[in-house]
């Protein structure tokens, strides 16, 4: 039987968004780092109610900034298309990615190296 | 014992929350050794955000260059016009005085006050711009005292900002 390549390489492409290569010398600073990401879940949260499109642009640009020099490139990726959502005012996007940090967070392996 | 890297903590306080770790992460951060350094170089390292600082910092330190943080554009116009440094890494947006108006009003300070020229002599001090800006949204004045050297648009990885970083470490150290 052949394999299904298509389900092979999404199933890779999946599970490498879930490592999260880090620095050892950061080592320290991952726990705070990651603490501060679940308060930015919450935050999120609470400027979609409010209809703050302006700081969730700010807070998506931020993300997309920092999260790479930490090693985690997949929250980057959720703060850029965060930053976009926020543009067009799209709460339903930013819920989504939103959520998808929240999955993401519960789930990601940190390796250092 | 290895010097512990310079930094301004008047400039920490207004970083309500986070000031705490980055002085642990500070108390931990040295320099190379002077034998090991790659450079003595002092960099002026500017970023409203605690969190991009430290990577940066991280890699500079590395490098054995003598950093000096600022927080925000006004904590970085006053240690410029105090004296030129080899090198400034300026994040671009910021809130209240962006970049751009870092090296506006620095150039106006710093030609215009005597005391202050006299410390600057003929000096050029190269900056990069660090942002999440591509580079056709960042407008470069024009200014005598500065030399625009590189634009690094973020998001950067560890590894790629360290090769940036070592390549431009490296250039400044020949000149």
């Amino acid at each position: 039987m052949e394999p299904n390549l298509e389900r092979t390489v999404v199933s890779h492409v999946q599970s490498e968004e879930k490592v999260a290569y880090v620095n050892p010398d950061l080592a320290e600073l991952i726990p705070w780092f990651l603490d501060n990401r679940r308060k930015d879940i919450e935050a999120i949260s609470n400027m979609v109610a409010a209809q703050d499109f302006k700081g969730l642009e700010r807070l998506g640009h931020t993300l997309k900034g920092t999260c790479a020099g930490y090693g985690f490139d997949h929250l980057g990726k959720i703060g850029a298309q965060l930053e976009l959502a926020a543009k067009t005012s799209n709460a339903e996007e930013i819920q989504r990615l939103n959520q998808e940090m929240k999955d993401y967070l519960q789930e990601v392996k940190v390796v250092y190296k | 014992m290895e010097p512990a890297v310079p930094v301004d903590n008047g400039d920490i306080e207004p970083v309500a929350g986070k000031a705490q770790v980055l002085r642990q992460y500070l108390k931990n951060a040295r320099r190379k050794p002077r034998e090991q350094q790659a450079s003595d170089l002092k960099i002026l390292l500017v970023d409203d955000d605690v969190e991009s600082i430290i990577p940066m910092h991280l890699i500079l330190a590395g490098l054995g260059c003598e950093i000096t943080i600022a927080f925000n554009g006004q904590s970085a116009i006053n240690h410029l016009i105090k004296r030129p440094f080899d090198l400034v890494v300026l994040d671009w947006m910021m809130p209240d005085l962006g970049g751009q108006d870092v090296l506006k009003k620095s150039q106006s300070i710093i030609s215009n006050d005597s005391s202050i020229t006299k410390n600057w002599k003929q000096e050029r001090v190269p900056f990069v711009t660090y942002s999440g800006c591509s580079f056709k949204d960042v407008e470069i004045p024009n200014c005598s005292k500065f030399d625009f050297v590189g634009h690094w648009q973020k998001p950067i990885s560890l590894t790629k900002l360290s090769f940036l970083t070592s390549e431009i470490v490296s250039w400044l150290a020949k000149r």
